[in-house]
């Protein structure tokens, strides 16, 4: 935190640093309001910041399930739909009056189940479909929503809702409200990192700080070259890197000598030295090679599964990212445009998708809980929505909207537990539906973040990611 | 039949009930609810809660804060309310700011004392709506809104036998439990009477459905039953006058959901409902006064201003409260002792101006006890001057020029030979295009091209340039199309042959009449600027799920909102859902803003060409026409079997159709004919609970009427026009100072309001309010020229000051505070890339057209999944993709580079370019490390700093840096052209260092020549690094 008074801040900023949380401490300053929770150190806005109450985790690990996977084929155990498999909807299933799009408009009048087989695992014997072998290993460690819902039957708008809470995008991502919240445990590196092959739909809106400042922007971590893009100038001009920058350094410091008072020009000489030390950080990161075989192979880095290999790359540097203080790490499963998104056949694409990210993921899982770093480190799995029971096509099944499953596990989370249920088909949720919004206060609380206080002025209003106080409940039964 | 009586209350009320409570203890709803909701809920509910208190809910009261419980019921003297409110405790004195008055203050003791009474909220169902009626979709009775003899509010419903029924009502999900939680309810009230002989009843629809026939449960009836329908019965007699009834809807059918209503009578005369309320208990329908619903300002009669007339509902809403914000007032001009400068001989008019501005700044800064700073020297004010006006650099020469003349007009001509560049409306219109969140894409899922939006982006620039009249300017983008039948009559609305079918790029399908032709380039223009209507987000795909409504409700809701705070200051976002929290805004006043755009269709074929353009078009296609005409009277004679001939003919008049022009469109919009659908109020903004219909409407404050509307022709509203002639007059509070402001913004770096896009409470107070209504009085009285505008403010000595210099670091900073020092400020992302492409020589000469794409790494495009479908071919031709153009040319200004919502480019974006989905009135200045690695690292930082080298090094063969003379010019030049200025000894000295190093370290690996001039190029990344560079003084 900033040491000194608000005024001195006030003063100090002068032309206009970070200039959205200096009008709105002024706009306060004015009315003689309290000031803003986060209040951060423009040069150092990644610096840790104490949060609101003690912490259950300390750092996220959230993998985007991109395309909406149909997790009644995955994790949600329904042997009425395998009974009702190829017979119409029954009636009673569509009496309610759907909100969001109609489900029923674009799917036959028929009922599909899965072709995969079940069985139960762990000890407290939860059904898993075959699909997920491995992950089925970590049963016990995982804690599911089984009734979560989406307000929009739309890839965009729902993948917003995820991601910032708000189905219209141009709000701040979840991981950009965390890292103002908390900062970041180095500051050699971004606080909030991203990796993908394919984002998802609605781009960049995904991860944006929108109205935070940019330092709360994720950047995306290359699985492959140079982590960052940009990292490094041309392989010509490494070598001189440092006397141009040094050039540039003396300069800036006497400008900025005959300019006292103005902290942005100290700033931006700051953050040329952090983009210089950012550079070997960051490809320290990038260095896979020195995992042990043992490690390489577990999150299958050499798999003939050429995808399934580079996934495995996503999920090993995002174990190290978090091993190095990095906050939050957000990941996409999807290595084409496709995902779990299978109107036209989705056998194929959930044994490709599940056969691409299951045994990472549980490799993840097993190294985070070796290194000690699970018990900080809360990791979390969920798509934008889930699927229809209904077949769409001849084998597919459409976007869902009304009823899906995620988990959540490590940090803080009451493993093995399961929360809420859809109802016999997997169509809706039945019992403890739940909203994006409760998942993200319930991310933030476990984060040590009252999801009230974690606020940020703009255009005249208090944003929050859970929207108006109190309007939100944590999911009960996920954090012990 | 089976008359069950379970568990009923009966009340027959008198009309005399509101009245006979002269001496009671205050009742919560009508009493207190308003008293907490007016002066401790702004910082004690759910916006803020100061010192961890909320007071509004009972639970939250009765838990209270970190100083313990706010309420204890009936223990005046435990709860600390009573004690704060009565000002008893020096360290506890509520609101802090204005005691209460004595009333106040014994309403809310007495109400505690008395047991501090909180019923939890009523669903209100029916009280004066005609929607409800509306809702009762079948049935084979009629209903009629009936104004006489009602029970209570406005109207009551009339119903004739059998029924009016609606199972599904929109919005209804009404859970009924025992134990409600909030948002369920228990019981359902209501006053009913009937007419003459027979029986009135009310029946339930649970989840959809109606109650089983012969079951009695779902079903109340008074009076002697005929229906056939089981029914509980409430009494032997129909209520022959108004008689309120109360159901316990759990006990008598258990839990559902209720999701329908059906008022019935079963014969004879009308029956009549009124008054229908859901609540969690008994208690919370008593709290309820029937007829509150005029609250929300919607009554047709008209009421005076707020200030004056007591009976406008704004001030009823917010008891009188709220009125003293000051951006309501009408701006004034204060009379003020104008100093000369130099002299006291008189001085002329313009002189008079921007002395009377550094007179209003003079006075805080000598009340402060702070002296200004000294006029800058003259490189600093041309860079000052030329960025802010042009949003480039001046080069070296354009700054030696001015430093070397001393006639006394210098600064002057400048000033005029920049407003008069046509550089100056392309920096305008990028602030301008930032204010109402433009982009070149849908957004959303597809995010495709529109490939008309450029239009309205160079009408932006042109409108700058030709200085066009600011309050021109919004009725043109409001109602540019209203405005254009307006100004040339009421001629009929085109013609009608190019009425057609059309598909707007949104997906639109729709048969609307087109506006007139234009037939002066002024007359198109304001036609595309209607554009301004489209600029929002689009999700194309939201009809494949079945949300048009829903993408319909949020697109209005933008737009109203964009609209209020680009023109306004207003942020009408904030009464969506509830009435405004700070300031004297309804949430109705929402909704009677949002009404003005509810005529509107968006339009991709405005026909744009003028009228002798469009002659020719439609003659040479009148003469394919005739060419084709006997080709196409031998294919219908033809006979079918003579197959050759026949596709013969068939490319002939291909080609000849091939060769018809079309006249050049424009995306806009305009009204689907001359009358719009209902707007609603939205039960909590949720599009899909609609409640009372509003007119269009301006702000309740002013006056509570619907709107004058006058359409311009027979096929439009005019509704748009009556809201942009309103917006766009000198009476109007908010538009000059807004738009004043912003200028203001730009020259300083900050506003006199700090929050452009909000002039409510919860924004910034102005720091010179005198300041910015004079100049905003001055504003309008020069015709509204933002020219004349900024001509005003930098000829101003406060404009020209020095920004740094001379006093200690803490007057210095108190100083840039009062505008006694000017600001320090970065470039923002466009100026940045601009200046960089200008001084590296790469800059082209571009000013109007089709926006252009650079190039960006693959790795961002698959950022983006629908970009990949474009690029595998599969995206429909949509333009869902990145079409990247050559490198060469897009070295144009950022302003004409796309703005693709789901894609900005990265080099910008670095730079805090402003999210695209709601209005940006102010640029942040982050400063992170990303933006390094963008300036020093990136392919574009590394080819501005080459070309740089390349364009110091001219022709200059056989470089070495060993002689020293001509290696010095070449600093000299890297310095004159980057920074305008010579180098110092010492940085000459530091750079001929870095130049022989760089050359022999390149050299290890390099052949010689080019190790220099990679090391030149070095030189010149560097120097494109400096704060220097990124900052003007």
């Amino acid at each position: 935190m900033l040491n000194g008074t608000r005024r001195d801040f006030l003063t100090r900023s002068g032309g206009g640093f970070a200039s959205v949380a200096l009008s709105a401490l002024l706009a306060e300053e004015l009315r003689g309001a309290t000031p803003n929770p986060a209040t951060m150190d423009p040069l150092q806005p990644l610096a840790e910041r104490v949060s609101h109450f003690a912490p259950k985790a300390k750092q996220v690990i959230f993998l985007f399930q991109y395309g909406g996977p149909s997790t009644f084929d995955l994790l949600d155990y329904k042997p009425e739909l395998l009974k009702l498999h190829g017979k119409p909807v029954p009636e009673s299933f569509k009496k309610n009056p759907d909100k969001v799009g109609g489900v029923f408009n674009h799917c036959k009048d028929e009922l599909m189940a899965g072709p995969w087989k079940w069985a139960q695992h762990g000890e407290s014997g939860q059904w898993v479909s075959e699909l997920l072998p491995h992950t089925a290993k970590h049963i016990d460690e995982l804690c599911q929503v089984r009734s979560m819902f989406s307000e929009s039957s739309n890839h965009a708008p729902a993948t917003y809702l995820m991601n910032t809470g708000a189905i219209l995008g141009g709000k701040p991502s979840l991981g950009s409200w965390v890292t103002y919240g908390l900062g970041s445990l180095n500051q050699n590196l971004p606080g909030y990192v991203l990796l993908y092959k394919v984002g998802g739909l609605g781009g960049s809106a995904n991860w944006s700080n929108a109205f935070l400042p940019a330092a709360f922007q994720g950047t995306q971590f290359r699985h492959e070259g140079s982590p960052v893009l940009n990292l490094q100038p041309p392989s010509e001009l490494v070598g001189v890197q440092r006397s141009t920058l040094d050039f540039a350094q003396a300069l800036n410091r006497k400008h900025a000598a005959e300019r006292p008072g103005v902290l942005d020009l100290d700033g931006r000489i700051a953050s040329y030295e952090l983009a210089y030390r950012m550079q070997s950080a960051a490809l320290d990161i990038g260095e896979l090679s020195l995992e042990t075989k043992e490690t390489q192979d577990a999150y299958a880095l050499h798999d003939s599964n050429n995808s399934k290999a580079l996934f495995g790359r996503m999920c090993l540097l995002s174990r190290r990212l978090v091993e190095k203080g990095v906050r939050f790490v957000q990941l996409y499963n999807a290595v084409d445009k496709l995902g779990w998104d299978g109107h036209d056949n989705n056998t194929d694409y959930h044994n490709r998708n599940a056969a691409q990210t299951d045994q990472p993921i549980a490799a993840l899982l097993a190294d985070l809980k070796k290194r000690g770093l699970l018990d900080t480190t809360l990791v979390i799995w969920a798509g934008e929505f889930g699927r229809t029971p209904m077949m769409q096509g001849n084998n597919g099944r459409n976007h869902n909207p009304y009823g899906f499953t995620i988990w959540l596990a490590g940090g803080g989370v009451r493993a093995g537990n399961v929360i809420g249920s859809t109802d016999d088909i997997g169509l809706r949720a039945a019992e403890q539906p739940q909203s994006a919004k409760n998942l993200h206060a319930t991310i933030l609380t476990a984060l040590g973040l009252n999801p009230d206080d974690l606020f940020f002025e703009h255009a005249g209003r208090q944003e929050r990611l859970t929207g108006v106080a109190q309007s939100w409940k944590t999911i009960p039964g996920v954090l012990g | 039949m089976n008359h069950v009586r379970r568990f009923l209350v009966v009340v027959t009320l008198l009309l005399l009930t509101r009245s006979l409570r002269a001496d009671e203890s205050p009742r919560f709803v009508e009493d207190v609810q308003p008293l907490l909701e007016a002066k401790c809920v702004s910082c004690h509910g759910p916006e803020k809660q100061e010192g961890g208190l909320r007071l509004d809910s009972f639970a939250a009261a009765k838990a209270g804060g970190e100083s313990g419980p706010a309420i204890v019921s009936g223990d005046v003297a435990k709860s600390l309310l009573v004690k704060a409110i009565t000002f008893r405790d020096p360290d506890l004195q509520m609101p802090p700011k204005q005691k209460l008055t004595d009333k106040e203050i014994a309403t809310l003791t007495q109400w505690v004392k008395a047991g501090a009474a909180w019923p939890e909220p009523v669903a209100v169902l029916f009280e004066d709506e005609p929607q409800f009626l509306a809702s009762l979709t079948s049935g084979n009775g009629k209903g009629r809104l009936v104004t006489e003899g009602i029970f209570a509010g406005k109207a009551a419903l009339g119903i004739t036998p059998l029924q009016r029924d609606g199972v599904k009502i929109p919005g209804w999900q009404f859970v009924i439990r025992e134990k409600p939680q909030p948002g369920e309810y228990r019981f359902l009230r209501l006053a009913w009477k009937k007419r003459g002989a027979g029986s009135v009843m009310v029946e339930l629809a649970s989840n959809g459905q109606w109650p089983d026939a012969k079951v009695a449960k779902g079903r109340y009836v008074a009076g002697p039953n005929t229906t056939g329908w089981a029914a509980i019965s409430v009494s032997e007699t129909a209520p022959a006058d108004w008689t309120v009834v109360t159901f316990d809807l759990w006990k008598d059918i258990g839990n559902f959901t209720l999701t329908g209503i059906a008022p019935t009578c079963d014969r004879g005369e009308e029956a009549f409902f009124d008054a229908i309320i859901l609540g969690p208990s008994i208690a919370s329908l008593d709290a309820y006064r029937p007829g509150r619903t005029e609250l929300l300002g919607t009554e047709s009669q008209a009421t005076g201003d707020a200030f004056t007339d007591k009976r406008n509902p704004i001030r009823k809403l917010f008891r009188g409260e709220r009125l003293d914000l000051w951006s309501l007032k009408k701006p004034r001009s204060s009379t003020l002792r104008v100093e000369s400068a130099a002299t006291n001989k008189k001085l002329d008019s313009e002189s008079r101006a921007t002395a009377s501005i550094d007179t209003f700044i003079r006075e805080r800064l000598t009340k402060a006890g702070l002296q200004p700073s000294p006029e800058a020297d003259r490189r600093t004010l041309i860079r000052r001057l030329t960025i802010d006006l042009t949003g480039l650099l001046p080069t070296a020469d354009d700054v030696q020029a001015f430093v070397a003349d001393k006639s006394p007009d210098a600064y002057d001509k400048l000033v005029n030979r920049l407003l008069e560049s046509p550089r100056y409306g392309e920096r305008q219109a990028r602030l301008w295009l930032d204010v109402v969140r433009y982009a070149d894409t849908n957004g959303y899922e597809r995010d495709e091209f529109r490939p008309l939006a450029w239009q309205y982006r160079d009408y932006v620039i042109r409108s700058f340039n030709q200085d066009k009249p600011f309050d021109q300017f919004i009725r043109e983008q409001l109602a540019g199309d209203e405005l254009l039948s307006a100004e040339r009559g009421r001629e009929s609305f085109s013609r009608a042959s190019t009425d057609q079918s059309t598909k707007a790029s949104d997906g639109h399908e729709k048969k609307t009449p087109a506006p007139l032709t234009p037939t002066t380039p002024a007359e198109a223009d304001m036609l595309i600027a209607t554009g301004f209507l489209r600029l929002g987000q689009w999700d194309s795909t939201a009809s494949i799920f079945q949300e048009e409504v829903r993408l319909r409700a949020e697109m209005m809701a933008d737009l109203t909102n964009t609209t209020a705070s680009a023109f306004l200051g207003l942020t009408m976002s904030c009464c969506q859902c509830h009435d405004h929290k700070y300031d004297p805004l309804s949430q109705a006043d929402h909704y009677r803003m949002r009404a003005f755009f509810a005529g509107i269709t968006p339009r991709d074929d405005l026909a744009i060409s003028l009228a002798d353009e469009q002659a020719a078009i439609d003659q040479h296609n009148a003469e394919l026409d005739q060419q084709a005409a006997p080709l196409k009277a031998e294919q219908a004679k033809l006979d079918k079997a003579n197959k050759t001939r026949h596709e013969e003919l068939k490319a002939k008049v291909a080609e000849i159709e091939s060769k018809k022009r079309q006249p050049r469109r424009a995306m806009g919009a305009t009204d689907s004919g001359s009358t719009a659908p209902a707007t609603h109020v939205f039960y909590q903004g949720d599009f899909s609970s609609p409640r009372d219909e509003v007119l269009p409407g301006f702000p309740s404050v002013f006056t509570s009427g619907p709107a004058v509307i006058q359409p311009p022709h027979s096929n439009t509203t005019g509704r748009r026009l009556a809201l942009a002639n309103w917006m766009a007059s000198a009476d109007n509070p908010w538009t000059a100072r807004v738009i004043v402001n912003r200028i203001w913004q730009q020259h300083f770096g900050t506003g006199l309001v700090a929050t452009p896009n909000d002039f409510g409470y919860s924004g910034a107070q102005p720091t010179h309010p005198e300041l910015l209504d004079w100049l905003a009085v001055e504003f309008t009285q020069r015709g509204w020229s933002i020219k004349e505008l900024h001509r005003l403010i930098v000829k101003s000595a406060t404009y020209r000051r020095r920004s740094t210099g001379g006093s200690p670091v803490s007057e210095l900073q108190a100083s840039r505070l009062h505008y006694g020092t000017q600001n320090i400020r970065r470039l923002d992302a466009e100026t940045l890339r601009d200046s960089l492409l200008a001084v590296s020589g790469l800059l082209k000469p571009f000013d109007t057209g089709k926006p252009l794409w650079p190039a960006v790494p693959d790795e961002l495009l698959n950022a983006q999944p629908a970009i990949l479908e474009a690029i595998e071919g599969k995206d429909g031709g949509r333009m869902q993709g990145w079409y990247a153009d050559p490198i060469e040319q897009t070295d144009v200004r950022s302003v004409f580079l796309v703005r693709k919502r789901c894609l900005p480019i990265p080099f910008l974006q670095a730079f805090d370019l402003p999210d695209t989905t709601v209005s940006c009135a102010r640029r942040d200045t982050t400063v992170v490390a990303p933006q390094a690695l963008m300036l020093l690292n990136s392919p574009e930082g590394v080819r501005y700093a080459q070309a740089f080298a390349d364009r110091v090094q001219g022709t200059q063969a056989n470089l070495s840096f060993d002689d020293a003379t001509q290696t010095g010019k070449l600093i000299d030049a890297i310095f004159q052209q980057a920074l305008q200025r010579r180098p110092t000894t010492d940085e000459v000295s530091l750079a001929i260092e870095l130049l022989r190093r760089h050359r022999d370290q390149h050299a290890i690996k390099e052949a010689a020549d080019r190790a220099v001039k990679l090391a030149l190029a070095d030189l010149c990344r560097a120097v494109l690094n400096l704060n220097e560079f990124a900052y003007i003084d």
